[in-house]
């Protein structure tokens, strides 16, 4: 090439970008112009632009956490926390932040359906579907076969539960069943048989300064996943050079177990007899002193055979530790045992809830850490043995009609207790559902319903917490809610079962309902006050009021019944399941979101494995993502094999919730359902399924799983750091290093005006991801899928990256949410050819898209791999892209991406500080991520003003900054995590 | 739409586009405008910010009062945006409209 015409790499960029410009130009002009559509009448509430928020109540688990619903132009785009509700105070889980993607689901059900002779379903109007199900239950009603037809619904809220059943009481059935796959059968035993109250209490772990659980994850799913961990960060912050433990003890190494000061492996089902074990050792030793003698009477001879020396053989932990648990126990005051996995997730969780309700009872924290109120939501819910006796009948011909709301009972109970089967002998079945699921697909007439974000309602997760839904939005198909479908259908029936559902609208029943809360409440305010006030709060709040517990005199004979010893085969492996942080028991796996959130543990999305032990992996001669054939005496399940440390090696785990072969294009055809391999015999008194043996095989197939994961070793780069708590205690003022300061090439950013920062405390984050699908909400972050996260190419701003130190036998786990570090020395910055990377003033480090040309310098450049890349352009389904936050630009192929801080909330915080002519106040501002964490691990502010939350964290001694030696001076700081220094 | 059927069912109802308004009402259909003075969509603008800053309508929009069919204003690109952002010492940092 002549020198003449040599052009330098930037200026071809430069004339790249001319050229791209014009050509984008030229696009332009030729695009059809947009339109401008009025509102016929406008709605008095919407301003274009403005963000208009309804409170409502989550439904995507049994918690029933309070949720704010942020509108724009009359579409929900957003689901936050509701900071005034008692259960979850402003944070929300995973699930409950991809509660939009239920609403806006494209495989929703849209009109109704009725199924043809051939098999097929044709859409028919509501007219007609609402007559066909009232002329067959008109007919039943006539000839008095009531009783024949049973209503089978997930778990609702009072008002509508009540209504169920006194719709059913006309029809003349009193067959109302509430099914939860997660029913936590064998908690309410223990309390039942223990204190005689079939409820589950109020846990306080904020209170606790020792937590032990005995197969209770509490940080995922576990009852009230978002209160507890709430409680849990309180429990475990650091205070005058103390901080409260807590021990996991179960076969698996869960998310909750990896936040433990230790994970005690015991063998599978013999978590409960390690509770007797400590039980013992804490009454030899004199320690039970709040027990009176009455209180302890029997006690002494039921735990007399669980020695801990015999416990130490049944469960394989040491006796000394053992005994050593139990002091910590009973002088750590307060206390609180947690016990009894979800029901699937640990084998004999009633004896594991047994060991823990008497560990409390025992040491006195019922009253204190453990309060019983005089109900609990999940009372309602159906045991196992109903269900199983209901499908007997089934099976039997004696049902002619079966009514299913909401509830996927095909999938969530093991295949072998035959409820399929036991379907197709029901001559009527309708199906209320919003999906086309495994269950709803062997119905005889569909009736689409509201998501529960388009419904009235109210639920009450215990006493003294009355949580109202409202319709957040206008319905998007043809759905209604089964409230008013109810009251519909029985007006079609007959004038009789007319009359006794007077109501025009369940809106009308559930205000009625809620009259009669007011005066229960003793409140006298004019109704009309009094319901727009529980509207905009969410629900009405009041203190609970304690049950008095006592020991039931017949307690000990009923447990010692209850505790099976050994198990029924000697096997060398054992099955656990345990459910999906993401997909809980499977009902969230047609959620996009749900699918690609990265497991906290496995890091795996798009699909199950089976967590096998490494030495067993060797054994069997299993390599990652080798198909493994795992066979119980129940039946067989193919899955990838994920070697995991986190798993004893007589023990291989699955976990719920793949494995669908229905459910929509998300979740059809994706793994096996491990359901298939439980026991169908409901046990003595609950679900808890016993011991089960399996055997597994290698096949030659392999499938290696979509991980996201890198090195979970740091390699002695000191990402995720820790310090031992003695070292802040003791030594507060040296541990309080200066930050190292570099020679810098260029002057310093002045940052005239802000400089947003942020602090991630590793001691508070959990690791349970719910940022990482508050940021894609928030951020219109596409979903890649499966292949694309094959290839590395995952679009996630904020991710969970998971570190272990294993020191020889004791695995530590540490998490650190990664994000964009904002850094005043940016790496990214520049390399851009076409400055689409900048610095701003208020020191946040931009990327403009209509800049970026997509050479991905920036993303080789950055340390901190946070840049994301758009491959391709990304599908959003409709109505899928009714969610899109229309404050966030939909980014195309060919561009660059990365985290804002959400600097369109920055800038919308600021918009009205500056119409209030004010400075933007601290704490005005949270990014989507800071928002949702359930433990406020993350705080977001102003480093220039001294007296800010984060400033004021910043300078704690335990911060440092990642990969601060490449002198990037990032603009988040992290502290370090509290590890204690001696074991119990 | 209710806006204007507040006058027009009464005013102008033999004009053809008046007709062709109330037309559209009775069918319950809203009128489906043409975007004349339209942004791409990675541009974020609000009018609260620069009418509060005493910015007159002519200056982006023109004189629409004086125009039969209306045409796009003068200030619609990119370089008119960031010239008044200039002279008016406005931020003319790229995340002020884009994000």
């Amino acid at each position: 090439m002549a020198n003449g015409t040599e052009i330098t790499r930037r200026d071809f960029f430069k004339v790249v970008g001319v050229g791209g410009a014009a050509a984008t130009l030229v696009g332009c002009g030729a695009e059809p112009p947009e339109k401008l559509i009025p509102y016929l009448i406008p709605a008095e509430e919407i301003i274009p632009g403005v963000g208009l928020w309804y409170a409502t109540t989550c439904r995507e688990c049994p918690a029933g956490c309070g949720m704010v619903l942020k509108t724009r132009e009359g579409r929900a785009v957003k689901a936050e926390g509701n900071p005034s509700h008692p259960v979850n105070q402003g944070a929300l889980c995973a699930r409950g932040q991809a509660s939009l993607q239920g609403l806006y689901n494209p495989d929703r059900i849209r009109e109704p359906l009725i199924r043809n002779t051939d098999g097929t379903f044709r859409p028919v109007s509501w007219e007609e579907a609402e007559g066909t199900v009232a002329k067959h239950l008109s007919t039943l009603r006539t000839e008095g076969k009531g009783q024949r037809v049973a209503f089978v619904s997930s778990l609702v809220g009072g008002s509508l539960k009540q209504l169920i059943e006194r719709w059913m009481g006309a029809l003349g059935s009193h067959r109302t069943f509430i099914f939860e796959a997660l029913g936590y059968d064998g908690l309410k035993t223990a309390h039942e048989i223990l204190f005689g109250l079939n409820t589950i209490p109020r846990y306080d772990l904020g209170k606790s300064q020792f937590i032990i659980s005995f197969g209770a994850d509490f940080l995922e799913t576990w009852l009230s996943p978002v209160e507890y961990a709430r409680g849990f960060s309180a429990m475990r912050s650091y205070r005058d050079g103390k901080m409260g433990r807590f021990y996991y003890v179960g076969p698996r190494l869960s998310l909750t177990g990896a936040n433990a000061d230790d994970w005690i492996s015991t063998r599978p089902g013999t978590e409960g007899f390690l509770a007797l074990g400590m039980i013992h050792a804490i009454l030899s030793a004199g320690l039970a002193t709040s027990l009176g003698a009455p209180g302890r009477k029997g006690l002494d001879a039921l735990v007399a055979t669980f020695s801990p020396e015999h416990v130490s053989g049944i469960t394989g932990v040491p006796e000394k530790k053992i005994i050593e648990l139990a002091r910590a126990f009973a002088t750590v005051r307060p206390s609180l045992a947690l016990g009894g996995g979800a029901g699937w997730s640990s084998s004999n969780a009633t004896a594991a809830a047994i060991g823990a309700a008497l560990l409390n009872y025992v040491v006195g924290n019922i009253g204190e850490t453990v309060e019983f109120q005089s109900y609990s939501s999940l009372d309602a819910v159906s045991r196992f043995s109903e269900i199983a006796a209901l499908t007997e009948e089934m099976n039997r011909g004696e049902m002619s009609a079966l009514l299913i709301h909401r509830a996927n009972l095909v999938f969530s109970l093991p295949e072998k207790a035959g409820f399929r089967d036991a379907l197709k002998k029901v001559p009527i079945k309708i199906a209320f559902a919003e999906f086309l699921d495994e269950t709803t697909a062997e119905a005889d007439v569909i009736l689409p319903m509201h998501d529960p974000l388009e419904s009235w309602g109210d639920y009450s997760p215990r006493q003294g917490v009355y949580s109202l839904m409202q319709p957040v939005m206008r319905p998007i198909f043809s759905t209604r809610s089964l409230g008013d479908t109810l009251v519909a259908l029985a007006k079609k029936v007959d004038s009789k079962m007319a009359g006794q559902l007077p109501w025009p609208s369940f809106y009308d029943y559930l205000r009625e309902s809620w009259s009669g809360l007011q005066k229960l409440l003793g409140n006298n305010e004019p109704f009309e006050t009094f319901w727009q006030q529980a509207l905009r709060q969410g629900g009405v709040w009041k203190k609970g009021e304690k049950e008095t517990v006592r020991l039931k005199p017949e307690a000990v004979q009923s447990v010692l019944a209850e505790l099976r010893l050994e198990p029924e085969t000697k096997a060398s492996m054992y099955l656990h399941l345990y459910p999906s942080n993401a997909l809980y028991d499977g009902r969230g796996a047609n959620r996009p979101w749900l699918q690609e959130l990265p497991d906290p543990m496995t890091k795996i999305t798009w699909g199950n494995w089976a967590e096998i032990h490494p030495q067993t992996a060797q054994k069997l001669g299993v390599t990652e993502g080798a198909v493994v054939k795992i066979t119980s005496p129940f039946g067989t399940v193919e899955a990838p094999a994920h070697i995991y440390d986190g798993i004893r090696a007589d023990t291989v785990a699955l976990p719920l919730g793949e494995g669908h072969t229905a459910f929509g294009r998300y979740a059809g055809k994706r793994g096996s359902n491990p359901m298939s391999l439980i026991s169908p015999k409901p046990g003595a008194s609950a679900a808890s399924s016993s011991l089960i043996p399996v055997q597994i095989e290698v096949t030659t197939a392999h499938e290696t799983p979509a991980s996201t994961a890198g090195n979970n070793r740091q390699e002695g780069r000191g990402i995720a750091e820790a310090v031992a708590i003695s070292e802040i205690a003791h030594n507060a003022k040296t541990a309080h290093k200066e930050l190292k300061q570099h020679p810098q090439l260029r002057p310093p950013h002045p940052h005239p005006e802000n400089r947003w920062g942020m602090v991630i405390d590793l001691n508070a984050c959990t690791g349970c991801s719910a940022c990482m699908v508050a940021c894609s909400a928030e951020n219109n972050v596409p979903v890649v899928g499966r292949e694309n996260i094959l290839t590395g190419r995952e679009m996630f701003w904020i991710r969970i990256e998971r570190y272990v130190e294993n020191d020889g036998g004791r695995i530590e786990n540490r998490f650190l949410p990664m994000l964009c570090q904002h850094c005043d020395n940016a790496p990214c910055e520049p390399v851009c050819p076409t400055y689409a990377s900048y610095h701003r003033p208020d020191g946040l480090n931009a990327q403009v898209y209509n800049r970026c040309v997509g050479t991905r310098y920036c993303s080789n450049n950055c340390p901190y791999k946070v840049r994301r890349f758009n491959w391709f352009e990304y599908e959003h389904p409709d109505p899928l892209n009714l969610q899109l936050n229309p404050d966030v630009t939909v980014r195309t192929k060919g561009v660059m991406e990365k985290c804002t801080f959400c600097v369109q909330r920055i800038r919308g915080a600021k918009d009205i500080a500056k119409d209030e002519g004010r400075p933007i106040r601290d704490g005005e501002i949270t990014p989507a991520c800071v928002q949702t964490c359930p433990t406020s691990a993350l705080v977001f502010g102003d480093l220039k003003d001294p007296q800010s939350k984060v400033s004021q964290m910043a300078q704690d001694s335990r911060r440092y900054r990642v990969l601060e030696s490449l002198n990037t001076e990032p603009a988040i700081t992290y502290l370090k995590k509290i590890r204690q220094d001696n074991e119990v | 739409m209710q806006l204007c059927m507040g006058c027009h069912k009464t005013v102008g109802k033999d004009m053809q586009e008046v007709q062709k308004l109330i037309r559209l009402w009775e069918q319950r259909r809203p009128i489906e405008w043409l975007k004349v003075n339209d942004l791409p969509d990675f541009v974020y603008f609000t009018h609260k910010r620069h009418v509060s800053a005493d910015v007159a309508c002519e200056t982006c929009h023109g004189q629409v009062e004086k125009m039969d069919r209306v045409s796009r204003g003068p200030i619609h690109s990119m370089e008119s945006c960031v010239n008044c952002h200039l002279e008016r010492k406005a931020s003319v940092d790229c995340w002020t409209c884009h994000k």
